[in-house]
């Protein structure tokens, strides 16, 4: 029993370093990750991409038609290559001359007097003086824009470089870990499932009181344990939340 | 005592819990204020994941399908038995054995609920564990 008492909580104290591990170390990676996108028109007329870690060294990727008189752009094709677009803000190079704003539904704003972008009521610089002609748009994912071929796209990925860990990486890291708590489940379920057979066996065999008390008691522990497991991605969301609200006091 | 001491291993498993479960955030020299509740947010564990498992997982239920098969076959075959002995002990006994024979019935009948119940309890047990707190 005692061995039991001190089991239960060590194994559960183990997966959950384990998920901590796994689990939040990919969300904070993501959240460095939400850093942009650029496709900029360079000086020559051709547009190459980058990301901000990466403002020097862009990758060609071709030359891109030009957008046409109505500032409106095609993202349709950036769109289908980002797995999670919500993560991530793009920016797209804007000649001043095409006109300020780019959306439809005012929540992006180009103002060019002041070289910079409002984006849902919070001002960002560009930050793109390395360019001569760095006028960045910053587009939600969200906008609808028309006419800007991003053909050259089609080779590129603009998700893989992001400060040491990749992007691909944290998905790969929590896509793991979604498969070994599905492993967890089903070795679980298993696992509890002998052990009602087992106890269904012991019962029925040595079915005196004391003894079925005790068959009981040792079933019970299991499916704590087991309830546990199951409960886990429901309990640690309202821890989450818990910690969230005490830390906004 | 005995009572104390599962609480304070409570107690101490909790605290680990907090302890490990923000470490990592925190390890990261991140602000406080950059944690947020989706950081806590497990939810993508019940998604797909990349398939690492699926060769090992399909391997592991059918074999465990071929174990389940094997033991309801012999656990059935021990409630027949220990049902047969029971009846003996209870017709040709004394009145002693008779109550032993009845605990022994009533022993049969508990395991034959969990054994036939095994899987929709831990179905039941799993979905509701699962659904308590989302």
């Amino acid at each position: 029993m005692m061995k039991r008492l001190l089991l239960a909580p060590g194994l559960l104290v183990l997966c959950t370093l384990l998920f901590s591990v796994l689990g939040v170390m990919p969300s904070q990676a993501a959240k460095k990750e939400e850093k942009w996108i650029f496709i900029v028109e360079t000086s020559d007329g051709t547009w190459q991409t980058g990301s901000t870690e990466n403002t020097v060294g862009f990758d060609a990727c071709g030359s891109m038609s030009k957008a046409d008189s109505n500032g409106k752009y095609y993202l349709d094709k950036v769109l289908d290559k980002c797995p999670d677009p919500s993560k991530y803000w793009i920016y797209v190079d804007g000649d001043a001359t095409l006109g300020t704003t780019i959306t439809k539904n005012g929540s992006l704003h180009y103002d060019s007097s002041l070289d910079l972008f409002i984006y849902k009521g919070i001002a960002y610089n560009t930050n793109g003086a390395a360019y001569s002609n760095g006028h960045y748009f910053m587009v939600d994912w969200e906008l609808e824009v028309d006419n800007l071929d991003l053909s050259a796209f089609a080779d590129m990925d603009p998700l893989s470089y992001v400060d040491g860990f990749e992007f691909s990486d944290a998905e790969s890291v929590r896509g793991l870990a979604a498969d070994f708590y599905g492993l967890l489940i089903v070795l679980a379920s298993a696992g509890m499932v002998l052990s009602l057979i087992s106890a269904a066996m012991k019962i029925a065999a040595f079915g005196s009181g004391a003894v079925r008390s005790g068959i009981f008691e040792a079933i019970g522990y299991k499916i704590l344990i087991f309830m546990a497991v199951c409960a886990f991605i429901g309990l640690f969301g309202l821890l989450g939340e818990f910690i969230n609200q005490l830390s906004k006091i | 005592m005995k009572e104390q001491l599962k609480k304070s291993l409570l107690a101490i498993a909790t605290t680990i819990f907090y302890g490990v479960y923000t470490l990592p955030i925190y390890a990261g020299n991140l602000d406080a204020s950059d944690l947020n509740a989706s950081d806590l947010d497990l939810s993508w564990l019940n998604n797909k994941g990349n398939g690492t498992f699926d060769e090992a997982m399909a391997s592991f239920q059918g074999i465990f399908a071929s174990g389940y098969a094997l033991m309801m076959v012999v656990a059935s075959g021990m409630m027949v038995f220990f049902l047969i002995l029971a009846a003996i002990m209870y017709a040709g006994g004394s009145a002693r054995s008779k109550d032993d024979a009845k605990g022994k019935i009533f022993g049969v009948f508990i395991g034959c609920f969990l054994l036939f119940g095994a899987v929709a309890i831990v179905t039941l047990i799993a979905g509701i564990a699962t659904g308590a707190f989302s």
